[in-house]
Order: structure tokens, then C-alpha cells, then sequence
């Protein structure tokens, strides 16, 4: 039994990989449902008409892009489809990165950078920035990250403010995240505001998302995957699904037959 | 098994992050360096494209010269290297300093006066009531500078509950997201290098 | 002097901010001398990036030395690594494939796999050293078992109940401890920034 409570952790590694690995090459089709954080998110796009134009800040890195991405990937296509016009910004330096990834796709379908699209580009100063980004966009972004002058962009006509945008999205890993744009955006200009986080600054969020800060929560690649449930066009997120949940079954297991371990030492101890 | 150079690179360094699990080696040591040291370079180049599209550009071509406050602020940054003059790189972060403080004062309203308004609302569920007690013996709990009564006491111990479930609920979530950036990589070194999983 | 300006400074920037956000309507011409200070906060932002950059670089300069050093290879890699990357992405701009090669493979797979490390940590952790040892720590792992459970695909087989106590979870409970800390925190930062505005709080200045 005290064997059972300090199982080598190499085999405990090679478990978990398995666990993951084997959903990923034979897939189970567990199916599930969409939650209401994702489903609202969903709505505040769906609701946008076309030509209107949503901000996507990409303000996640690489330490939770596989968390995160998916989402911002789905939102995208989501509001391609619809004909909503998407300017990107980040305050996260990867995060221009993923936008011009994302871009690049979107142009191979026939998109029009500057027109349906476009990336400004990265601002240094986290909080600070989106203040400034918020108040006066054309005087933190000059140019875009094409070199393109942001005031000559079809994209950006009638764009001066923060409040200007039909629809914000942020998606992020840590900070700068809902809460920086809470404070420095939806405080002033009141615009609805929608998030993507990774999973665990999810349940962070719900204070948010319960008193109306924010209209739509998406935590993590479950929602990425319930998004595209809800688009109809499931994808790389829904795939991983069946893997994610035999990777908490191998969690919960390591947790219980180490209690397991715990309590029967624990039972012989107080039995002598 | 894929003929992308690129990607079999990619996967000799995630298997070099991953040899980490078997014991640390100087392997892994050599990639962490190289990541930290890509990591640098990549925010190098941002800031600098930042400085000169929105203060060098606009100062240089442009002849406004307001911009020359901010430049100069952040050099003076570059004193904390120079023997005898690192007091001078208080002013820049001073200001740095101010900015923020004045900035994170709208928690007041988003963080403080919004939350107390949603806690607001009608006790006729079991659930609207949980919450509202729980918000309350939570914030009991965190109450450090009063002297404990029985009242106190006992709202922090009922807080202390509602707080082992919000901590259980952040266990599980951070569960979730780390398995996530492990299947990550598992479709990319099964997926995209040794092509096993279908797309 | 050497503490008295830079304490005015953060006061007075500070002071602008609130005022402008708070007493606008007094006097007008705030808003532009605010915006004006946060665009400039922006720029000194990217050279305090600089700085860190600058630091790096002299610390691992005294670190290549080979008589000091024996693994004195890994800061020449760093810094070769920073090169590489900063001089592709000045020199022959961000969209250039060189720039996009090191992006893709070589920053974002170390990236991602230096963090999806944790979840091996999590895991030997969760076998080794969560333990029921008492009701707080039965309710902090029931807690977590059923979120794990009831958000993953698999709780739905398992009973829809799971999943509904999950939802419950993160949306009562939870909601309510959130809400708690999340208070908590905003009184404390709003204590620390009026601390540090009006001079109380000091230790950003540093000694001397």
C-alpha cells in the first residue's frame, strides 16, 4: 500500500502521456455541451452585422498559446463569415505573432488586409497602453505592422477611440487581461467586452461575467472546442476533447490512489 | 515522419524541453538559454519598432518635439548602469510609478463598487443567498485587523469553506490548462513530425 | 533632491490621471495632458524592455568566461540566440522568413514546452502530496475531482449530474470566493497606489 502512494514518477509520466496520446491517434467522439459563457460569446458575434468591426487583442504567449489560440481562431472565422471587419492590437509581444498567423490564413481565402483585416502591431506598457490605445488609437498605433500608415487603412475609417468598436475581444494568459480592460475601457466607453482566458483564470472571471462586465467568457480549449459546436464546424479544439478528459481521469486517479495510500497507512498507524 | 526541416527542429527542441522529465541534464540547460535568449530578441525588436513609430518617427520627421521628453525619460532609465548617477533613473521610473498608481485607482469602480452592486441581489434562491453569505465570510476571513469575536470567528471558518471550494475549483481548472498545452505538444510531435495522428 | 523630485514626479503624473478621470468637467484641457503622459508612459515602457535586454546581455557576457564557467557555452547561445532573432526582426523586418522561421520553430516549440512541463509536475504532486488530511483539504480535492470531471467531455458519460455540480461550483461558491479576493484586492491596490502617490510607500526609489 505504501507503494501505491510513491509510484516512481517516470511511470506516472508515461501514464499521463499515454493517457493524452491515444484519444489523439483513435478518437472516442464523447460528445458534450456548450456552456452559457461560450454560448453568450457566441451571440455578442453572431449579433454583429456586416461591415461593423470588432477589436481582437491578442494578448496571450506562448506558455498558454495551445490554450488560448483555438478560440481566437474560432472567434475569427466566426466573424469572417459573418462579413465583420476585425482589427488586431497586442500587448503581449507573441501576440502579434499569432494575429499575423491568423491573418495569414484568412488572406489565403481571398481576404483583403486593411480592408476585412488588419494587425497594428504591439504597444509596450501592459495597463498604460490600453488607457492610451483606448483614448486615442491613431496616436499609439502611427502605423500598423506593415509599415502602413493605421489613419490611411479602409478599416480604420471613423476608428478614433476605443468606443468606436462595435465589439471588443481579449484574449489572454495573465496580464494584461480582462480586468486591465475592464478598468481602463469598459469603465469609460462602455462598449461590450468579451474574453478568452486560458483555463484556470477562468473561474477568476466569473465575478465579471456575472455582474455584466463582460458578455461572453471563453476559458480554455474547452470553450474553443464548444465554440465550434456552436459554429458548426468542429476542429482541431473538439478533436482534442477525448484526450483532455482522459487526461483528467489519469489526474483524478494519481489523487485517489495516492489517498488511497495515505489513508490505509494512516488506518494502520491508528489501529496500533 | 515529416521532411519539413523546420518542424523536425522544432521537435528537437520540445523533445530537449522534455528530456527535463527524465533528470536535468545539460541538454535541457543549453535549449533553456537559447529560449530565453530568442524570447529577449523577440521583445527587442517590438519595443524598438514601438519607439520609432510613435515617438522617433514623429519627432524626427515630423518636427514635434514633445517627443523628446519621453526619449530622453527612457535613457535616462540606462543611468542605473553608470556608477555615481543611478539616482537619476528614479525620475523615469517615478513617472512610470505615477502613471500606474493613477491608473489601477479605477479598481475602486470595476473591481470594488461593480462587485458589491452584483452581490446585491434578491435572497429568494438557495443559490443567490449561498453567494451573498459566502462573499461576506470570505471577506470575514480576510479580516485580519479587528480583534476576533464569536461572530467574527465564525464568519471566517464558514469563509475558510467557501474558500477551499473556490482554491478546489482553481486546482481543477489549472488541471485543465496545463493538459491542454500538453496535447498541444502531442499533436505537434505526433502530429505535424511522426504524421500519426490524422487531421 | 535625489528623493524629493522623482516623489513629485510620480505625484503630480498620478495626480493628472485621477483628476482627469474623476474631475474632467472642471477643467477640460486634463484629458489632453493625460493622454499626453500615458502616450509618453508607452515609450519609456519600451526602453525599460531595453533595460532588461541591457542587463541580460552584461550578465551573461561575465558568464561566458570559461576559467569562471564550465557550461560558459549556454550565455554565448543566449546570446547568440537574442542576435539572431533582434537582428532578423530590425534588419530584415518581421515578415522576412529568417524572422519567421525562429518564430515558429525554434521560440514557439521551446515556449510551449517549457510550460507543458508543468503538467508532469502537477501530476507526481497530485499522487505524492494531496492528501485528505482533514474536512478543508477533503473539500478543496472534492472540489477540484468534480470540476475536473464535470468539465470534461467525459463527465457527461459519467451522469449529467457531474457536470451540473461543476457548473454549480464555479458559479456559487466559487463565484462567491472570487468575488471575495477580487475585492480584497482592489481595496489593497487602491491602499498601495494612494500609498506610493502621496510618498508613504518608497521603495521603488531603491536605497541611498
Amino acid at each position: 500500500m505504501r507503494a501505491l502512494g510513491n509510484v516512481d514518477r517516470r511511470i506516472l509520466y508515461v501514464v499521463l502521456i499515454l493517457a493524452v496520446l491515444y484519444p489523439l491517434i483513435r478518437p472516442l467522439g464523447l460528445p458534450f455541451r456548450v456552456s452559457d459563457w461560450t454560448l453568450n460569446f457566441y451571440k455578442a458575434v453572431d449579433k454583429m452585422q456586416a461591415g461593423e468591426t470588432m477589436l481582437m487583442s491578442i494578448d496571450y504567449s506562448v506558455s498558454g498559446g495551445p490554450d488560448v489560440h483555438p478560440q481566437a481562431q474560432a472567434v475569427f472565422k466566426h466573424a469572417l463569415s459573418k462579413k465583420v471587419k476585425v482589427v488586431f492590437v497586442a500587448f503581449v509581444t507573441e501576440g502579434v505573432e499569432f494575429a499575423n498567423q491568423m491573418i495569414a490564413v484568412a488572406e489565403k481565402d481571398g481576404g483583403k488586409y486593411g480592408e476585412d483585416f488588419a494587425n497594428l502591431g504591439f504597444v509596450p506598457g501592459v495597463e498604460v497602453a490600453i488607457s492610451a490605445f483606448a483614448q486615442d488609437i491613431l496616436k499609439v498605433y502611427p502605423k500598423d505592422v506593415r509599415g502602413n500608415v493605421t489613419a490611411d487603412l479602409p478599416i480604420m475609417k471613423g476608428i478614433k477611440t476605443a468606443g468606436d468598436f462595435k465589439l471588443i475581444t481579449e484574449y489572454a494568459t495573465g496580464i494584461p487581461g480582462p480586468a486591465e480592460w475592464i478598468r481602463q475601457v469598459q469603465t469609460r466607453y462602455k462598449v461590450p467586452i468579451a474574453c478568452g482566458v486560458v483555463t484556470v483564470m477562468g473561474p477568476q472571471n466569473e465575478p465579471y461575467y456575472q455582474s455584466g462586465q463582460i458578455v461572453g467568457l471563453l476559458s480554455g480549449l474547452r470553450s474553443a472546442a464548444e465554440y465550434e459546436i456552436a459554429m458548426k464546424m468542429p476542429g482541431a479544439a473538439t478533436a482534442a476533447m477525448d484526450a483532455q478528459s482522459m487526461g483528467h481521469v489519469a489526474i483524478v486517479l494519481f489523487v485517489v490512489l495516492g489517498n488511497i495510500a495515505y489513508l490505509s497507512e494512516k488506518g494502520k498507524k491508528g489501529g496500533r | 515522419m515529416t521532411t519539413n526541416i523546420g518542424t523536425w527542429i522544432g521537435a528537437i527542441c520540445t523533445l530537449a524541453m522534455f528530456s527535463f522529465l527524465v533528470k536535468e541534464n545539460k541538454v535541457f540547460r543549453t535549449f533553456q538559454h537559447l529560449y530565453v535568449g530568442v524570447a529577449a530578441g523577440y521583445g527587442i525588436v517590438f519595443q524598438w519598432n514601438s519607439i520609432k513609430n510613435v515617438a522617433w518617427d514623429p519627432l524626427t520627421k515630423k518636427g514635434d518635439m514633445l517627443w523628446i521628453v519621453p526619449i530622453i525619460l527612457g535613457l535616462l532609465l540606462f543611468t542605473r548602469f553608470i556608477r555615481g548617477y543611478q539616482w537619476i533613473s528614479r525620475w523615469p521610473l517615478a513617472f512610470l510609478m505615477g502613471l500606474g498608481a493613477g491608473l489601477s485607482m479605477k479598481a475602486i469602480e470595476s473591481d470594488f463598487v461593480r462587485q458589491v452592486q452584483a452581490s446585491l441581489v434578491s435572497l429568494t434562491t438557495l443559490d443567490n443567498i449561498i453567494v451573498v453569505v459566502g462573499t461576506v465570510t470570505a471577506l470575514a476571513y480576510f479580516y485580519f485587523t479587528l480583534k476576533p469575536s464569536k461572530t467574527l470567528s465564525g464568519a471566517s471558518m464558514i469563509g475558510r469553506y467557501v474558500l477551499m471550494m473556490t482554491f478546489g475549483a482553481a486546482f481543477g481548472n489549472a488541471v485543465m490548462g496545463r493538459i491542454s498545452l500538453l496535447i498541444g505538444q502531442m499533436q505537434f510531435l505526433f502530429g505535424d513530425w511522426i504524421l500519426l495522428i490524422k487531421k | 533632491m535625489r528623493r524629493e523630485v522623482p516623489l513629485a514626479i510620480a505625484f503630480v503624473t498620478g495626480a493628472m490621471i485621477l483628476f482627469e478621470y474623476f474631475l474632467q468637467p472642471l477643467w477640460k484641457d486634463s484629458k489632453i495632458w493625460a493622454q499626453m503622459l500615458q502616450n509618453w508612459g508607452t515609450v519609456v515602457s519600451g526602453f525599460a524592455m531595453g533595460l532588461a535586454a541591457m542587463n541580460l546581455i552584461t550578465v551573461n557576457l561575465r558568464r561566458m568566461d570559461p576559467k569562471r564557467n564550465v557550461e560558459w557555452y549556454n550565455p554565448l547561445i543566449l546570446l547568440l540566440g537574442m542576435a539572431a532573432m533582434a537582428g532578423s526582426g530590425v534588419f530584415l523586418g518581421t515578415r522576412s522568413a529568417p524572422w519567421q522561421f525562429l518564430f515558429k520553430n525554434i521560440f514557439q516549440p521551446l515556449g510551449s514546452a517549457m510550460f507543458a512541463l508543468m503538467i508532469f509536475f502537477i501530476a507526481s504532486a497530485a499522487q505524492r502530496a494531496f492528501r485528505a488530511r482533514n474536512l478543508e483539504a477533503v473539500v478543496l480535492l472534492v472540489s477540484g475531482i468534480i470540476v475536473m470531471l464535470g468539465r470534461a467531455p467525459i463527465g457527461e458519460l459519467i451522469g449529467l449530474w457531474l457536470p451540473a455540480w461543476a457548473d454549480w461550483l464555479v458559479k456559487v461558491p466559487s463565484l462567491a470566493g472570487n468575488r471575495a479576493v477580487m475585492m480584497g484586492a482592489a481595496l489593497g491596490m487602491v491602499a498601495t497606489a494612494f500609498r506610493a502617490l502621496v510618498g508613504i510607500d518608497r521603495a521603488y526609489l531603491g536605497g541611498e
